[in-house]
């Protein structure tokens, strides 16, 4: 599961909505094994983002948290009830597409911008959205 | 010169909540109306002294275009008579400025990584433009390096600079671009491999700053970042004085005393007898300069270290003993001899476990805009920062 599947801003921006994009990214780190990365961001852009916030709209950092976990966990319960059915059902496709085929590659991708395996370093897009939040004003 | 300022509002993508901001608005350029039906990507080095352009359609791996440009203007005198330029050019750029430098009045765009000139550097990007899309036609999408410690006045006048010659942009700090581009992708996952991206300090030593950087595997925070300004230039700086007091009226010029440097120069202990053939005053002279060059050589050294110690310190004690076997010298200044072994000699000393400091090669002239290009090819449509009239 790629960080980037609950990065991407789908809620309408807002400082709140600011400081739960963070969260959901802290808990979805700390899912796929990335503490210190997830400490990093906590200690970083959670910290700035929630000090600015007069009052995250009644909402405690801690109740985001626990939402944010919840939706995280879910989402991992159905990536691994999905992901043997999927490798079942896309299994043959994927082992005759690349044999004596000139169909062009699926992703147009290039490798660098590859998504990570498990365990390795988050995409360069990752890397970017990094970089965006921190120069956002607060 | 040639072009007037420009000074108009600009809106980014990044600020804008959704990435259907960038993906659905046409490209509004001030250059045409018409929709662009190609988009070529820049990765783009601007560097005080020398700049380097890669570039390559979106969409592909390609890299069509691969320059390394001197940083430099060169506006035709007044008076110069037809056939002198090749071309009867009125704008020279890079190498061919140089070459025509006394019929030039030339202009350095930037100082200190800052852009000092923007008339001159909106003429040197349209240059640039020029090199990875001849035909004018294209939608140019940069990501360009800036100096770590650059500030929003720097960023937003390379912003307002780019307006209307790239059509979206993105600022990312060098030192992270070199990582990036120092990467070996196809090594990475490699067992025994240190992914420069994930666990890295990189020393990047250039004309005016020289910039430390902690990269581990997210991006890099104000607090691991220091940047230091004394690089090659101070060299210059103190090989000139001292140069000056031991052999006075000796009529050196900045650009030959920094020919000495980059020939001869070294840190560590000195390397006394040194002897340097120069013409003075017409005549051939040796000189002793073992003992100057190692004193302007072990200023940066002295400079360096205790910025290096400070970053390896806030790195995280899980990481800190493979963060050791991976320090990177870069930048020009990674050129001057004895760097690498002096550097990881001091940790040794210290006593900091097995440090590795190595050089980044030759190529170092090309690892940010490598890195740069690699950041264009990966950023999502919403990361982009649309430059708007
Ligand atoms: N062989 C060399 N020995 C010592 N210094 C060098 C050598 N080659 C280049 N330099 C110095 O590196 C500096 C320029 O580095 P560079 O990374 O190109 O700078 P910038 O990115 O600031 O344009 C200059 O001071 C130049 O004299």
């Amino acid at each position: 599961m790629s960080p980037e599947i609950l990065s991407s801003p789908t809620v309408e921006y807002s400082p709140v909505g600011e400081v739960r994009r963070i969260i959901r990214r802290i808990c979805l780190l700390r899912a796929v094994g990335r503490a210190p990365e997830a400490a990093r961001l906590e200690l970083n852009e959670l910290a700035s983002a929630s000090v600015h916030l007069p009052g995250l709209g009644g909402e405690s950092v801690e109740a985001i948290f626990s939402e944010e976990m919840s939706r995280v966990t879910d989402a991992s319960l159905v990536a691994e009830l999905m992901a043997p059915l999927l490798a079942q059902s896309l299994g043959p496709l994927l082992r005759t597409s690349n044999v004596g085929s000139t169909a062009p590659p699926i992703a147009t991708r290039t490798p660098s911008a590859a998504p990570p395996a498990n365990g390795s370093p988050p995409s360069i897009a990752d890397f970017i959205d990094g970089m965006l939040a921190q120069e956002r004003p607060a | 010169m040639s072009t007037a300022t420009v000074d108009k509002p600009i809106i980014t993508a990044a600020h804008i909540p959704t990435n259907a901001a960038a993906t659905s608005a046409p490209v509004r350029s001030p250059n045409s109306t018409t929709p662009k039906t190609k988009t070529i990507l820049l990765g783009f080095d601007l560097g005080t002294n020398k700049s380097c352009v890669l570039a390559g359609a979106a969409g592909t791996a390609d890299i069509t275009v691969s320059k390394v440009v001197p940083s430099v203007v060169g506006y035709v005198k007044d008076g110069i008579v037809d056939g002198i330029v090749a071309g009867n050019r009125t704008i020279l750029f890079g190498d061919d400025a140089l070459t025509n430098m006394l019929h030039v009045k030339l202009v350095a765009p930037l100082q200190q990584g800052v852009i000092q000139h923007p008339d001159a550097a909106r003429d040197f990007l349209k240059h640039i433009r020029s090199l990875a899309d001849p035909s004018g036609q294209a939608e140019i999408r940069a990501v360009v390096g800036m100096p770590a410690n650059a500030d929003e006045k720097a960023r937003d006048d390379i912003r307002r600079c780019a307006y209307g010659i790239f059509d979206r942009i993105l600022l990312i700090p060098e030192p992270f671009l070199a990582a990036l581009g120092y990467r070996d992708d196809s090594r990475v996952g490699q067992s025994g491999y240190i992914d420069p991206v994930v666990n890295a300090l990189f020393i990047d030593i250039g004309g005016g700053t020289s910039d430390l950087c902690l990269v581990q595997g997210y991006f890099p925070t104000r607090e691991d970042q220091i940047s230091i300004p004394f690089a090659g230039d101070a060299i210059d700086g103190l090989l000139s004085d001292e140069l000056d007091r031991i052999y006075p009226n000796n009529g050196l010029s900045r650009i030959k005393v920094r020919e000495i440097k980059e020939a001869h120069g070294y840190v560590g202990p000195s390397r006394k007898p040194l002897e340097v053939k120069v013409i003075m005053g017409g005549k051939a002279r040796s000189l002793e300069l073992g003992d100057v060059l190692a004193q302007s050589g072990n200023a940066l050294i002295d400079k360096i270290y205790p910025a290096l110690t400070t970053l390896i310190q806030r790195a995280s004690s899980d990481s800190v003993v493979t963060l050791l076997q991976n320090i990177i010298v870069t930048g020009g200044g990674s050129q001057i001899r004895g760097i690498d072994t002096l550097l990881q000699k001091k940790l040794t000393d210290d006593g900091y476990e097995t440090p590795k400091v190595r050089l980044a090669g030759q190529d170092y002239k090309r690892y940010v805009a490598l890195g740069a290009l690699k950041a264009a090819r990966a950023a999502r449509e919403n990361q982009w920062q649309v430059l708007l009239g």
